[in-house]
């Protein structure tokens, strides 16, 4: 009896499958939806994990990498079928490399993805660039004032009052005084979001992210202000996109960040 | 954690005097459609926001520093040349690349020489990286976090089954050797262990 194609999913999506159960799984998502769905939601996943090892190249490859793009040339659009659909070479007019063109050697073989490229369900909050990906939204949501009054005064005529702005996101800035050892954060400059999340605000203590709370929305949708005592050690103040209620510990990487 | 933040409230919202220019083009599928129609920047912001993921996954995959810095530039001169083959509706711009990445890695290192001596301990590099500044830490302390925290969720056999596939590239088949488990429990136990990870991660479904 073969095995039953529902569950080569998560070997699928982890690159862990042999061709031939490839191919079966392969025809078996073209007749069902719920796999295509599944396997598609667990490549998103799979995307997550190389979080943990990221690490910085040497700063030579870039311009290595760029020195080879511009002697590259590039597929055209795919019209009809599924790009990437497998195994196909596509037919390439436009791959010149065989003119002596110095590209490398791995530009004139096309690899094709390992997988077809199936649909996902959904926009995904977690995804790792989410913070440059929000910081480019709408400016609508604004915020500021003075949250508490005495704070702000406090913070807003300290000699040592240093004001930061983000260097992840468009908007706000902390305000932070150690001699009234409190600071004023203003988040700004992120979209509204979906129903079901919230932002949530978090100083760092060295490393170790601590909930400040889930950012109140006003009626017309702007964050509300925090002031914040200031805790020895805070190193940053960050705000996550996180489940309606708040998280005990980030879930998502930040889409604002205010680095002290 | 839900508390709201210590003394908040504040009423008087001030509208942002100078809105922020929309950052069109910023996304990665942005940066990738501009990369499709020949932007060398754009392509080069790709590389900026991708370019350690991409170079760190290999590494832990393939190992050698030297032949994870090829993969990497392979990877990058494939978002190159296919860019125009990306399609927004069937997934993130991340998992677009780290898909590359990753086939690209498990290919190399299954290569017929490779897996000849092939290290079947699973060594666990702990290289720390050199962090650039301090928002890059922030983003991969919490990134980092929040993917430790949901493999720790896991139960052990689908955290060996998964971390043995993904991040040491082996086949299902392998895992299952290694682990002394049969073909069908590996299977089974990668699945489970995605699922939980996807939801954990709150990977929209
Ligand atoms: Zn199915």
């Amino acid at each position: 009896m073969r095995p039953d194609p529902h569950l080569l999913t998560g070997a699928a999506a982890l690159d862990a499958l042999p061709d031939d159960e490839s191919a079966e799984l392969a025809a078996h998502l073209a007749e069902c939806e719920t796999c295509a769905a599944e396997l598609a939601g667990f490549v998103e996943t799979a995307a997550l994990l190389g979080a943990v090892t990221a690490d910085t190249p040497p700063a030579r490859l870039r311009e290595s990498v760029l020195a080879a793009a511009r002697a590259t040339p590039q597929l055209p659009p795919a019209t009809g079928r599924v790009a990437d659909a497998g195994a196909h070479r596509a037919p390439e007019p436009a791959d010149r490399a065989a003119d002596g063109a110095p590209a490398p050697a791995t530009g004139a073989d096309v690899v094709p993805l390992r997988r077809p490229w199936y649909r996902r369900p959904q926009a995904l909050l977690a995804a790792a660039v989410a913070a440059v990906v929000l910081a480019a939204g709408t400016a609508v949501v604004v915020v500021t004032s003075a949250p508490d009054r005495d704070v702000a005064t406090c913070v807003s005529t300290a000699a040592d009052a240093r004001v930061v702005a983000p260097s992840v996101g468009t908007g706000g800035e902390v305000v932070a005084s150690g001699q009234c050892n409190q600071a004023t954060v203003t988040v700004a400059g992120l979209p509204p979001l979906p129903g079901g999340k919230v932002y949530q605000l978090w100083y760092l203590r060295g490393q170790e992210p601590v909930s400040m709370g889930v950012l109140a929305t006003s009626a017309t949708g702007s964050l509300q202000p925090v002031t914040a005592p200031l805790a020895a050690g805070t190193t940053a103040f960050a705000v996550t996109v996180e489940p309606t209620g708040g998280s005990a510990a980030p879930t998502t990487s930040p889409v604002w960040v205010v680095p002290l | 954690m839900t508390s709201p933040g210590p003394h908040s409230r504040g009423h008087s919202a001030v509208p942002n005097a100078s809105p922020s220019p929309p950052a069109a083009g910023q996304t990665p599928e942005e940066l990738l459609r501009r990369t499709a129609v020949g932007e060398e920047a754009a392509f080069a912001s790709l590389y900026d926001l991708f370019s350690t993921r991409v170079f760190g996954l290999a590494k832990r995959i393939v190992r050698d520093p030297s032949q994870a810095e090829e993969v990497a530039q392979e990877v990058f001169l494939e978002i190159w040349r296919r860019a125009s083959r990306f399609d927004a509706g069937r997934g993130s711009a991340l998992s677009w690349v780290m898909t590359l990445t990753h086939g690209r890695s498990v290919d190399r290192v299954r290569s017929a020489q490779a897996a000849a001596d092939r290290d079947l301990r699973v060594a666990q590099s702990s290289t720390e990286r050199d962090v650039d500044s301090v928002v890059e830490a922030v983003e991969a302390s919490f990134e980092r976090r929040a993917v430790q925290r949901c493999l720790g969720s896991l139960t052990e056999l689908q955290r060996e089954s998964v971390t043995l596939a993904y991040y040491s590239g082996y086949s299902y088949r392998e895992v299952a050797e290694l682990l002394s488990a049969p073909l069908p429990t590996i299977k089974t136990r990668l699945r489970d262990g995605l699922i939980r990870l996807r939801d954990c991660l709150g990977v929209a479904t």
